[in-house]
């Protein structure tokens, strides 16, 4: 297993987000984490990428393995040290830098400039648009352009893991399948992904396995074709 | 044209700027109105005096050991004050009166250590100065304004290039997204307290080779030097050094027309003005987002 997460309790205060919470991920795989607003499954997210605290989070019990080490509380600036990287939720590009800037601000931590050029050849073949674009203040693009910058600059590092946090909001439909394909795409280059789908019909289509959350628990598990096939999720959560 | 007044507030331009600027930069990654900015103005002032003149190092030297104390007293502020309450989630309101309450404090150590009489780095006559058209420049006053104008560009330089200017300004834009890409958040707000205060310790030591010092100086200065980020744009650092210069000029050339007593009112004029008609400054930076 790359990751693992076992039996993690989350309190916010003295609400209880997450309730022994298991899951994991190998190497290679694309997995999603659906469920309803509030079942936890972003709280699972940012209990593994370290954000949990700026939200006022707690682990009060369990544990998070990456790749047989504990990441436990570790903050975020010194987890893509280890090689996971994280597409936050809403984006968050630096608005007021350009895309280029963005994409350097990517690979931060890396002395060695040579592979980042490297990495930015891999990331500007993927997302042509933000070649085109790479002067133009990342503010200005638009939503889904946005979502591309903040995917190239996760990717910069060439991560182990990639951790994507509701990628499709906000998007238009033609731009969600968009990003889900270059998702696809960057896993077939071996990124292993895990990430965290609002929308969970087009999150199955794509990912190999799914996590269904309900009230800070996991209640179902299984590929992701079985997920969109099976009555229970079609009921509860695609709305057929 | 009142060359003469001009020139004046292009010299207290220059030092307006370096205060807004180092105001800008540090409420860039912090977001909160540092006020004890102020003080640390003073303690360059206060630094350098007692350098020069007290143990008679060679001026230079002096200049440079107060501004990397006040560089230094920068980071104690952030570690001993603002740190403890960041992690508590402190507001906003909560930064503004510990910062007040570190400027009084400060004010107050300044005061009983030195006194309260105004103190002087001058220590010969003054000497004669140029002319330029109609207007004077002595010698001291051309070296404030090579000196800030050298801050300014190394500064502006600094901010767009370098990878920890860079790092400021991600940290400004987006503190969460900068640390996801593994910029550490709370050094590089300590980089900032520290280039932010070296130059407001700069200012400061500038200002006190023109005029004479006292403990309580740095309480105007702070008010320029926010004044002049807020006309710039808050936040913005080419509108902060623009905000500085402009609040100069505006200030000195007001007293072609006013009484002299009125200069400090001038400021506060504008600043009414620009927060009624163009709140986001000259830059248009949008503050909707951001409470003070």
């Amino acid at each position: 297993m790359l990751l693992e997460v076992n039996e993690l309790t989350v309190c916010y205060g003295t609400v209880q987000a997450l309730n022994s919470v298991s899951l994991g991920v190998s190497e290679g795989e694309i997995v999603a984490l659906i469920g309803p607003n509030g079942a936890g499954k972003s709280t699972a997210l940012k209990a593994i990428c370290g954000l949990l605290k700026s939200s006022g989070g707690e682990i009060i019990s369990g544990d998070v393995l990456f790749s047989g080490q504990s990441i436990k509380n570790i903050p975020p600036h010194d987890l893509v040290k280890k090689g996971i990287s994280l597409v936050p939720e809403g984006r968050r590009v630096f608005s007021s830098m350009t895309v280029m800037e963005n994409l350097e601000m990517g690979g931060y931590i890396r002395k060695n400039k040579k592979s980042n050029l490297e990495s930015l050849d891999r990331i500007f073949e993927l997302f042509h648009i933000l070649k085109e674009r790479r002067k133009q203040k990342a503010g200005t693009l638009s939503s889904g352009e946005q979502q591309m910058l903040s995917i190239g600059r996760a990717l910069m590092l060439q991560p182990r893991l990639l951790l994507l946090d509701e990628p499709s909001l906000g998007l238009s439909p033609n731009y969600m399948e968009i990003v889900f394909d270059k998702l696809q795409e960057i896993n077939r280059s071996g990124t292993t992904i895990l990430l965290v789908e609002q929308n969970a019909r087009m999150a199955l289509e794509h990912a190999g396995r799914g996590y269904v959350f309900k009230i800070g628990e996991i209640f179902l598990e299984d590929t992701g074709k079985n997920l969109l096939e099976s009555e229970q999720i079609r009921k509860s959560f695609l709305g057929e | 044209m009142p060359y003469q007044l001009l020139l004046n507030g292009i010299i207290a331009g220059s030092i307006y700027a370096l205060i807004a600027l180092g105001f800008a930069i540090i409420y860039r990654t912090v977001k909160f109105l540092h006020l004890a900015h102020g003080i640390v103005y003073t303690t360059g002032a206060y630094l350098a005096y007692t350098f020069f003149i007290l143990l008679h190092i060679h001026p230079i030297i002096s200049f440079f050991l107060s501004i990397i104390l006040c560089a230094l007293l920068g980071i104690a502020i952030d570690k001993s004050v603002y740190y403890p309450l960041r992690v508590k989630k402190a507001s906003n309101l909560i930064f503004l009166l510990a910062s007040f309450g570190v400027f009084i404090f400060l004010q107050n150590l300044i005061q009983l250590v030195y006194g309260a009489q105004i103190l002087t780095l001058r220590t010969g006559p003054v000497k004669e100065g140029y002319h330029i058209f109609s207007a004077v420049i002595t010698p001291i006053q051309i070296w404030i304004l090579v000196v800030s104008c050298w801050l300014l560009v190394i500064l502006w330089g600094f901010v767009k290039y370098t990878r920890l200017g860079k790092a400021m300004r991600a940290v400004s834009d987006d503190q969460v997204a900068a640390s996801v890409v593994g910029i550490n958040p709370d050094k590089t707000i300590l980089s900032s307290f520290a280039i932010g205060s070296a130059l407001a310790g700069a200012a400061g030591i500038l200002i006190s080779l023109e005029t004479n010092i006292e403990p309580t100086m740095g309480f105007s200065a702070v008010l320029k030097g926010v004044i002049a980020s807020i006309i710039g744009g808050i936040g913005s650092i080419p509108g902060a050094m623009l905000g500085g210069f402009f609040l100069g000029i505006a200030e000195n050339l007001g007293i072609w027309k006013i009484q002299a007593g009125w200069k400090d009112c001038i400021s506060f004029i504008i600043l009414i003005i620009f927060l009624l008609l163009r709140p986001g400054g000259i830059f248009g930076v949008k503050t909707e987002k951001e409470q003070i």
